[in-house]
């Protein structure tokens, strides 16, 4: 009898391996048919783990693709990034940039990912240059100069963004959820609180882990103290819809503040009426009313992303890696001679008053932001969710500027 | 004889890691007998009948139900068959009142032959909502045996019942079993110390020694010539072999 | 006030959970005796089947799948789940749980957490590791009670769980089935000489139990949705509801259910309140499960039933291990010869190899010489790194001291929880120690004021001006760090054969064997405790704070639950019982050679967490003396056969029956 419970089990563990060993989707041939060494680029995006966003990683191979087939590689060159899948643990972070390290690459894209501090010390060690669209653990972005660039900012430009936007819209109280994290306790005692102190506004966080989010008790929860405003700071997509119908189904009627999210508003339809919301970049939701050059890029990331099997996945992450790494594309395109680590670090320490996909212009000189030499840019985008879940800049001109002084002196 | 044989045991090794406890057991029960085995501690009774029942795998020969080698039955399916065994710690559970072991004795609801083993009982009639871990020894005693035959077995092992027991309490209790295994025609073996009592009540005796069967006889001969009894009880183990199976003739 | 009731109500949708896996871990444990940790996975696994159904169609299989073409409704895709739940309970049943019925309770505990996590494995899988939205079955309301305000749904779906559980009881009441299996639990002999067939009873309850926990979870999980790691781990709380009622009444189940799901809501309101300290905001309720299980385990440890069963297979023997020179050596050379050969991630691999090596070390102290079961090392060792970071960055204490001072740090956390050891054993203090490691991952290791969120680094090592360094530039794993692994792993070792050989080992298999003879031949078996929980813990400390060094960085996630019982399943399989056994474990181990050798073949990734889940059960089935066991009766076998020149003398047979063994002393 053992014997054969041996043999079953051997054969479905053979199975089960086996059967996972099929092709995945996007794994077709994004080379777009160039000839001539790749130039390397290593993507780390939050793909599996209990605070993933698999978006990012996609917008990375939609941008490969596009980078390869639509703006003729980097200088002829076929781009190739190598996608490592963070699951929210340092220690994938540490054997990704291990990974890194030992296949050259000429640079580390950070695809949002929350882990990326546990990398730092590795990349760093090995004179790599870490290039993202935003920052999302203080590590990285806190970097000296020359070592990390974040184009349309640090983390304190969602901690200042948010705040700013509360208090133009005379907001006092708010009640924000943010997952549980202690790099989120971080954010929230640094940079939250003492912002919002700064501009007049009492904000009551509330941590929530993750893998246990009851929407019900969340939205109960916020509610008890009655504020003015209700909603995130960062949660999951998930998470943000879940918490947002049942804000909505309790009985909220004030303003929904719903960090960057964005899938609550198809998912939600009416009820996501009057939300604000603080992406970094125009968000495919906000086409309507974008200027036309943005529309144009947006319908070529749609595109991109159609071209991947991806064209559900077109959230905020997915265009912040997209994004991204197309403005890497471009401004390395613009190395003459070898492309590795140092050229492209000097490459980016050269950007001046460039206009990013879908973003903000940037100049990369370090001086954009006080204390935060990685910084390319200080300027926010905000928008209210309209009844016909279209996405409308609260400011007309689209990015405003924020002030940096109001953020405490960086440590 | 053989085809009135219930239970039989053909040259039966039975014991523990590989060491017998018990060698060359032959005996046999039929319907309405009653078998006393006998022996000193040690003998190997108790584990002659756990081989009986399947709960010690045999190491040599076999065990026989109506003809039927039981091979490699489980224990639970040789107690269906109809072969039950009342242990030495009366197989009896604290916990579950008196009704509850009744009601997972009969197969179906019997309330014929509940009214019938109740009758030999009476006491337990009484005591129908006491749980069996509150009741005296000869309740339990007791209730061990009526649940047995409420099964409506065909042979019955009893495991050393006068352990424990006032000696009269035990004997109102035999001659109570004797009467209704022959009024069922179940065949019955009795494991005893009490060698009297025992072979008061038997058709037969065997006694074991040193895992060997050492005497056997009709009980009435085995009762008369007690020297005999004695010997086979207190002889060396140099002395028991295996031709020493001594049958006690008239 | 009547916020305290609604969110009283609002906790009872995990109040519900509980209930169901808490019946359902009675059931199993009346009818088998064994204690399911694997319960919430497996009631997991059905309310899985029944979302991806509702989300797009689709019949997820353990292998492959079937897509339906439409999405079913509610209830054709609640009756799938609960017809999954009945197999699944079945395959348990019969594959795993039930081989061991009479086998240690070691075994029987091992077997059930490698179930968890081949089934939380399988399902990261085959669902993804992400949240999945979850239909809910029941419709989104509330009732006006005195004026208040009170969601229904949960109330609803504690009733139905309620119910449920008293369905159950009246099986255990009323029924022939269900009294036998009352009965079975208190004597199985007795049960089984009266015809019943104790296996076919547990086969019964283990599928109850697997239907009453998917009913609860597919119902809970549409507050939250479903993912893989929460759930698993309910059970932990589940288990503490089940000791609340001395595994015994459902009644009390029902109750400390709704109790403890209620108050896990209301601190979760609490914690958001500005007077709540800020250094129990994080991970306070799953204190709470844990405090109640210390607490009653001290104050009923002993009078807890456990279930008196027909035990007949034996613990694996221990080799006591002797210090011989040549192989000593040779392994010595082998090592740093296999460290200066290779570079990279291979040497990486090979030195995490050896730190993996040093955790498995820590549970063959515990588990295989002092038959301690706990789930706790990666607990201990998480300790020790953390203290690390804290020692050499805030106190600035060098290299090596910093290590021994961790290593004691995690010694004395070891030897706190020896003390529940005093008065209970076997499954439950695998309980407590599993509830101590969930406690201190989301209550410690996560904690802000503990950890702050730059991290936690840890400082390079320099001994006398040599640089210890993990890495430098470009060389991810400088060879000075692996010999420094290297050196400090064989001083473990050879501290460990001198503890084995010598009179404390003596005393470690004897109290394993059995307490009571082992005191009453004069050995303090207290004392024996302790010091058997502070070596153990002391070697993970010592192993958790080269996990720190060699990563440079710490975080909670380096040490969660999840990691420790992953160990724990290398260290069964390589063998429990000797150091041979934790030298295999390290090279199967997580992150390590083999690990990293396979992840250049195919993504191993997600498949390891399943490949060693399997593996475990089938050691624990069949060899639990593990590979190294198994080797060495292999070479032993060659041995004999060269030595004997062939004409070995058949051994007596008189039997064509196997043996049975005695019963065993454990």
């Amino acid at each position: 009898m053992k014997r054969s419970l041996a043999a079953v089990a051997c054969a479905a563990a053979v199975a089960l391996t086996a059967a996972g060993c099929g092709s995945e989707p996007g794994s077709a041939d994004s080379s777009g048919g160039l000839s001539g060494d790749p130039v390397l680029i290593g993507v780390q995006a939050p793909m599996d783990g209990a605070a993933a966003y698999p978006q990012s990683g996609y917008g990375a191979q939609a941008a490969e693709k596009y980078v390869n087939e639509k703006l003729g590689g980097i200088n002829g060159r076929p781009l190739k990034i190598q996608l490592c899948a963070g699951d929210n643990s340092p220690e994938t972070a540490i054997n990704c940039a291990n990974e890194f390290v030992s296949s050259n690459v000429a640079a580390v894209f950070d695809a949002y990912d929350a882990t990326m501090g546990a990398a730092v010390p590795i990349l760093t060690s090995a004179k790599i240059p870490i290039i993202g669209q935003l920052g999302g653990q203080g590590i990285a972005d806190a970097l000296p100069a020359g070592q990390a660039f974040y184009l349309s900012g640090p983390l304190e430009t969602s901690a200042l963004g948010s705040m700013t936007i509360l208090n133009q819209l005379g907001k006092k109280t708010a009640a924000l959820a943010v997952t549980e994290t202690p790099s989120s306790h971080g954010y929230v005692d640094r940079l939250i609180q003492p912002i919002a102190k700064e501009l007049g506004i009492t904000v009551s966080p509330m941590y929530t882990p993750t893998s246990n989010m009851n929407f019900n008790v969340m939205a109960a929860t916020e509610l008890s103290g009655n504020p003015d405003v209700a909603g995130l700071i960062a949660l999951p997509e998930d998470g943000c819809t879940g918490l947002i119908k049942a804000l909505r189904t309790q009985g909220f009627t004030g303003t929904v503040f719903a960090g960057s999210c964005s899938q609550f508003v198809t998912d939600l339809g009416g009820q996501a009426a009057g939300a604000v919301v603080q992406p970094r970049l125009w968000v495919p939701a906000s086409k309507k009313n974008a200027p036309a050059e943005v529309q144009t890029q947006l319908d070529d990331f749609a595109a991109a992303m159609d071209a991947i099997d991806r064209g559900d996945e077109q959230s905020a992450r997915s265009l912040y890696s997209f994004g991204g790494m197309v403005d890497l594309a471009k401004i390395i395109s613009g190395i003459r001679g070898e492309i590795n680590p140092d050229t492209v670090t000097t490459a980016m320490t050269q950007v001046k008053d460039y206009q990013t996909f879908a973003g903000p212009t940037v100049t990369c000189d370090g001086k954009q932001w006080p204390g935060r030499p990685s910084s390319c840019s200080h300027k926010g985008i905000f928008f209210e969710v309209q009844q016909d879940g279209s996405l409308k800049p609260v400011d007309p001109n689209g990015f405003i500027d924020l002030d940096p002084s109001k953020v405490p002196a960086a440590a | 004889m053989p085809d009135d044989v219930l239970l039989e045991t053909r040259d039966l090794a039975a014991g523990y890691n590989g060491v017998p406890a018990v060698r060359g057991l032959t005996l046999s029960v039929g319907p309405g007998e009653v078998v006393a085995l006998l022996g000193p501690n040690g003998a190997g009774k108790t584990t002659s009948l756990l081989a009986m029942v399947g709960l010690v795998a045999p190491l040599a020969g076999e065990v026989r139900v109506r003809g039927e080698p039981l091979g490699r039955r489980k224990p639970h399916q040789i107690a269906r068959v109809g072969v039950l065994l009342v242990p030495d710690d009366r197989g009896i559970f604290f916990g579950l009142t008196v009704r509850e072991h009744l009601r997972l004795a009969g197969r179906k609801n019997d309330p014929s032959r509940e009214a019938q083993v109740l009758d030999s009982f009476p006491v337990l009639r009484g005591l129908d909502g006491r749980k069996a871990g509150l009741m005296s020894g000869g309740e339990q005693q007791m209730l061990a045996i009526a649940k047995a035959l409420l099964a409506r077995p065909k042979v019955l092992i009893i495991d050393e019942m006068s352990l424990g027991l006032a000696p009269k309490i035990v004997q109102e209790m035999l001659p109570a079993i004797r009467d209704l295994a022959r009024a069922d025609g179940i065949g019955v073996v009795l494991v005893e110390q009490h060698i009297e009592l025992a072979l008061s009540i038997a058709d037969r005796g065997v006694i074991l020694n040193h895992g060997r069967v050492v005497l056997r006889g009709a009980a009435s001969d085995l009762l008369r010539d007690r020297h005999l009894v004695e010997a086979a009880y207190f002889g060396a183990e140099e002395f028991a072999s295996e031709n020493d199976d001594k049958t006690l003739a008239v | 006030m009547q916020t305290y009731l609604q969110f009283a109500v609002l906790g009872l949708g995990l109040g519900a959970i509980y209930i169901g896996l808490g019946t359902g871990l009675l059931l199993v444990h009346r009818a088998t005796g064994i204690i399911n940790f694997a319960q919430g996975a497996m009631a997991m696994w059905g309310a899985y089947v029944f979302a991806q159904l509702r989300l797009d169609g689709t019949l997820m299989l353990p292998i492959g799948s079937i897509d339906l073409g439409r999405r079913p409704t509610v209830a054709v895709a609640a009756l799938i789940g609960l017809v999954t739940a009945v197999l699944l309970g079945l395959v348990a049943h019969y594959l795993v749980f039930r081989p061991v019925r009479n086998a240690p309770v070691l075994a029987q505990v091992v077997v059930s957490v490698a179930l968890m996590i081949t089934i939380q494995a399988l399902v990261v899988l085959r669902f993804g590791p992400n949240n999945i939205k979850v239909d809910s079955i029941l419709p989104e309301g509330s009732w006006s009670l005195a004026g208040i305000e009170l969601s229904s749904r949960e109330i609803l779906m504690t009733l139905i769980m309620a119910a449920l559980s008293a369905v159950v009881w009246a099986y255990m009441r009323f029924t022939r089935a269900g009294v036998a299996t009352r009965a079975a639990s208190e004597n199985e002999r007795a049960a089984v000489l009266m015809g019943f067939s104790p296996d076919r009873l547990a086969a019964v309850a283990q599928v109850i139990a697997s239907v009453l926990g998917t009913v609860a979870v597919t119902l809970g999980s549409a507050l939250t949705g479903l993912n893989p790691e929460n759930y698993t781990l309910l059970v932990v709380p589940a288990l503490a509801v089940l000791l609340v009622a001395r595994m015994e009444s459902i009644g009390i189940v029902v109750v400390a259910a709704i109790v403890l799901g209620a108050f896990q809501s209301i601190i979760g309101l609490l914690v958001t309140k500005p007077w709540w300290p800020v250094w129990a905001q994080s991970g306070f309720d799953q204190i709470i499960p844990f405090a109640v299980v210390m607490v009653i385990l001290f104050v009923l440890g002993r009078r807890l039933p456990s279930r008196g069963s027909l035990q007949t297979v034996r613990l694996p023997d221990v080799v006591i291990p002797r210090l011989r020179l040549v192989p000593a050596v040779v392994l010595a050379v082998v090592g740093v010869a296999a460290l200066a050969l290779t570079s990279g991630s291979y040497r990486f691999g090979i030195t995490t190899s050896i730190i993996v090596m040093l955790l498995a070390l820590s549970y063959v102290v515990l588990t295989g010489y002092l038959g301690q079961i706990s789930l706790a090392q990666g607990a201990f060792a998480g300790a020790a790194g953390f203290t690390l970071s804290k020692v050499t960055s805030n106190l600035g204490v060098p290299f090596p001291l910093s290590v021994i001072l961790c290593g004691l740090v995690a010694s004395a956390l070891g030897m706190l929880v020896a003390l529940p050891a005093f008065r209970i054993r076997g499954a439950q203090l695998a309980i407590v120690t599993i509830a101590a490691a969930l406690a201190i991952e989301r209550f410690v290791f996560n904690n802000y004021s503990l950890t702050p969120p730059e991290g936690n680094p840890i400082a390079a090592a320099t001994l006398f001006g040599i640089n210890l360094s993990v890495r430098e530039g470009r060389d991810l794993s400088r060879l000075s760090f692996s010999l420094m692994v290297l050196v400090i792993a064989a001083l473990l070792v050879w501290m460990f054969i001198r503890l084995a050989s010598g009179d404390t080992g003596r005393a470690f298999l004897a109290v394993r064997a059995n307490e009571r003879a082992a005191a009453s031949s004069g050995i303090n078996v207290r004392m024996t405790k302790l010091i058997g929980f502070g070596i153990s813990a002391f070697i993970a400390g010592i192993a958790g704070c080269l996990i720190g060094l060699s990563r440079g960085q710490l975080s909670a996630e380096s040490f969660t639950v999840f990691a420790g019982l992953q160990v724990l399943a290398v260290a069964y399989l390589g063998g429990i019982t000797s150091v041979g056994g934790a030298m295999v474990a390290g090279v199967l181990g997580p992150l390590g050679i083999v690990y990293v050798l396979l992840r250049g073949v195919f993504d191993l990734g997600a498949y390891y967490p399943l490949i060693s889940g399997l593996g475990l059960i089938l050691t624990a089935i069949l060899n639990p003396v593990g590979v190294a066991g198994a080797t060495r009766e292999q070479v032993a076998w060659v041995r004999r056969r060269l030595s004997r020149g062939g004409t070995a003398e058949p051994p007596p047979v008189a039997d064509a029956t196997p043996k049975p063994k005695e019963p065993s002393h454990v």
